[in-house]
């Protein structure tokens, strides 16, 4: 498999007052099309800023990422949002769901920036909710389902776009074992049936077993890479 | 991606994000129809004041009075008239002769205006008086023709003999039969016109009217015309005061005019004060969803795509609530049958200025909507999703 994402000597640090604090120090990593990968570690390791880093929605303090042959601090901004979107899919914790929206128009939310027309947009939805299985759901608002039945609606909107790479950050943390595992069973299937790219932060020893693989972080350094 | 297609797209998503908190909005929404109110209604108020003057100027009506505080009292020999008729630019001359009292209720406020017909309908026909109306009232010597607002104040019909007592019961009840109506609008509407003969007959004092009407044969010439008959009268033993309508205005107008500045004060800083009421809804809204807007920045909304949502969701509710406000003035004004309290005049409005306000929800929208819009953007985007209330 070739190397979808690589990154090298990556360093990010913020700003606290006047003192400067690393969070990812010369971090080197690979992830192949097709992985995927679970990325561990105590709070404060750097999991969420390298998801973050990848997806483009931070910029490191320097060393290089490269996303599918493209350094992403070459990116302006609104080349970096046009990639994001048809490039990346999200699944966050608390599913991130507009309540005011159906499921089909949650779905349906990174295909109204794009150029795909009307009827193009009304396929894509209903393929992506019918992959998660809640086709029937379609109209639901996400304040009618349940924890479970939202993050597979995140999912699909995940997918609808048709993703080099989707990231997940903590897609479990929020849900009950039973809805957990139902989660991390459409993940593995997708990523196995499809070759969709998944990289997952979690905390969850059970949910990292789901993955391919493991990357351990601590103290934003890479620890193991099983 | 084109502009309107952009709308299209993301209108359901702004519209929606109103319903998220409906109290919120119904609140903001009504604070805007009320603001807007006030405001058209001040503005109709200013455009009623300059129509008063501007109508007023371009009229050549003249008032001769006599040159005494108390010229409300019938006075001024009504030969004057035909003096002052012989005067070169005067198209007519009218001798008037007002008679104060009550009509139905006791303490309403009524007027009954004594003309020679002949004289005084050479300056025009009284609006929405039909030719058969008129007739009946030149052919019987108790007919009067009686403005609309005084029909409805009394409760009175064509064919009623109806009368009207004077104050203090000094003078004897005037009575007559109401032959034709005069339209609402027209600057009689509040009066009966009587014939003069019949009121000198009723009331006495023959031969001594209240003011004489006369018309110009233009405004450009009425101010000179007026010095002429002022002249004519210098020496004798009643001096006159001849004035234009807007100066027979003057004082209502001065008092409106001082008010003027203060009047649109009040309407701007009621859109002020609506547009901080606004703009803290929004933002409260927009920081409800910072995580949402976070979400949306992730999967590829740019910051000028968030900007644009969040002032289209501000523009949205201030288009809306201003214009309805501005359509409430316009059902309520329109209509003239709203008196400026003390004035004896009604609002009037015009399309003009029901436009020019509701306009006025457009900035008021943007500017509401921009410390939110920012807010929202200003953010990185792994902040907002981090976000917790």
């Amino acid at each position: 498999m070739s190397a979808l994402v690589e990154i090298r000597g990556l360093y990010k640090s913020y700003w606290r007052g006047a003192s400067e604090v690393p969070v990812l120090s010369d971090l080197s990593l690979d992830i192949a099309a097709g992985e995927f990968v679970a990325l561990m570690g105590p709070s404060g390791s750097g999991k969420t800023t390298l998801l973050n880093l990848i997806a483009g929605l931070d910029r490191p303090t320097r060393g290089s990422l490269r996303i599918d042959g493209r350094e992403l601090a070459d990116f302006a901004e609104p080349e970096l949002d046009r990639w994001r979107n048809r490039r990346v899919g999200f699944i966050f914790q608390f599913y991130n769901l507009i309540p005011v929206l159906s499921a089909f128009e949650n779905v349906e939310i990174p295909l109204l920036i794009s150029d795909h027309g009307a009827g193009e947009r009304r396929d894509r939805c209903e393929a992506a909710l019918r992959i998660v299985g809640l086709a029937h759901r379609q109209d639901h608002r996400p304040g009618e389902l349940s924890g479970g039945e939202q993050q597979r609606v995140a999912i699909a909107r995940a997918l609808v776009n048709d993703p080099l790479l989707v990231l997940a950050d903590e897609p479990t943390g929020d849900l009950d074992s039973e809805n957990a595992e139902e989660v991390l069973s459409l993940m593995a299937l997708l990523n196995r049936q499809a070759g969709t790219t998944f990289v997952m932060v979690t905390h969850d020893p059970r949910a990292a077993a789901r993955a391919r693989r493991i990357v351990q972080l601590e103290k934003g350094r890479l620890a193991e890479t099983p | 991606m084109k502009l309107w297609t952009e709308i299209a797209r993301q209108t359901p998503l702004v519209a929606r994000q109103l319903r998220r908190n409906p109290r919120r909005t119904a609140l903001t929404f009504l604070g805007l129809v009320i603001a807007f109110f006030l405001f058209t209604s001040l503005e109709s108020l200013l455009y009623t004041m300059s129509h008063i003057v501007s109508d007023a100027s371009r009229d050549a009506l003249l008032f001769v009075r006599p040159d005494d505080p108390n010229y409300w009292r019938p006075q001024l020999p009504s030969s004057y008239a035909e003096s002052i008729e012989d005067l070169p630019g005067v198209l007519a001359a009218s001798p008037v002769r007002l008679y104060f009292g009550s009509g139905r209720e006791e303490g309403s406020f009524a007027v009954a205006m004594g003309i020679e017909p002949d004289a005084h309908l050479k300056m025009g026909i009284p609006g929405g008086t039909s030719g058969s109306e008129l007739r009946a009232f030149l052919s019987s010597r108790d007919a009067a023709l009686v403005g609309q607002r005084l029909l409805e104040d009394n409760e009175w019909k064509v064919g009623d003999t109806v009368t009207i007592r004077s104050r203090g019961g000094r003078t004897p009840a005037l009575s007559f039969v109401i032959r034709g109506d005069i339209a609402r609008g027209d600057r009689l509407d509040r009066v009966a016109v009587v014939r003069l003969d019949y009121l000198e007959e009723v009331a006495g004092g023959a031969g001594r009217v209240t003011y004489v009407q006369v018309r110009a044969r233009d405004a450009g010439i009425a101010s000179a015309v007026a010095d002429a008959i002022d002249r004519r009268f210098a020496n004798h033993t009643m001096p006159t005061e001849t004035v234009t309508e807007k100066a027979h205005l003057a004082p209502f107008i001065a008092s409106l005019s001082d008010a003027r500045d203060g009047l649109r004060i009040v309407g701007y800083l009621a859109l002020a004060v609506t547009l901080l009421v606004v703009a803290n809804s929004i933002a409260i809204g927009v920081r409800e969803r910072t995580r949402e807007i976070g979400t949306l920045r992730a999967v590829g909304y740019g910051r000028a795509r968030v900007v644009g949502l969040v002032l289209s969701e501000a523009m949205l509710v201030a288009v809306a609530g201003g214009t309805l406000g501005a359509l409430f003035a316009w059902g309520v004004f329109a209509t003239g049958r709203i008196e400026i309290p003390g004035a004896g005049f009604a609002y009037g409005t015009d399309v003009s200025v029901i436009v020019r306000s509701a306009l006025l929800s457009v900035p008021m929208g943007l500017l509401a909507g921009a410390q939110p819009a920012w807010s929202a953007v200003r953010m990185t985007i792994s902040d907002a999703l981090r976000y917790s209330e």
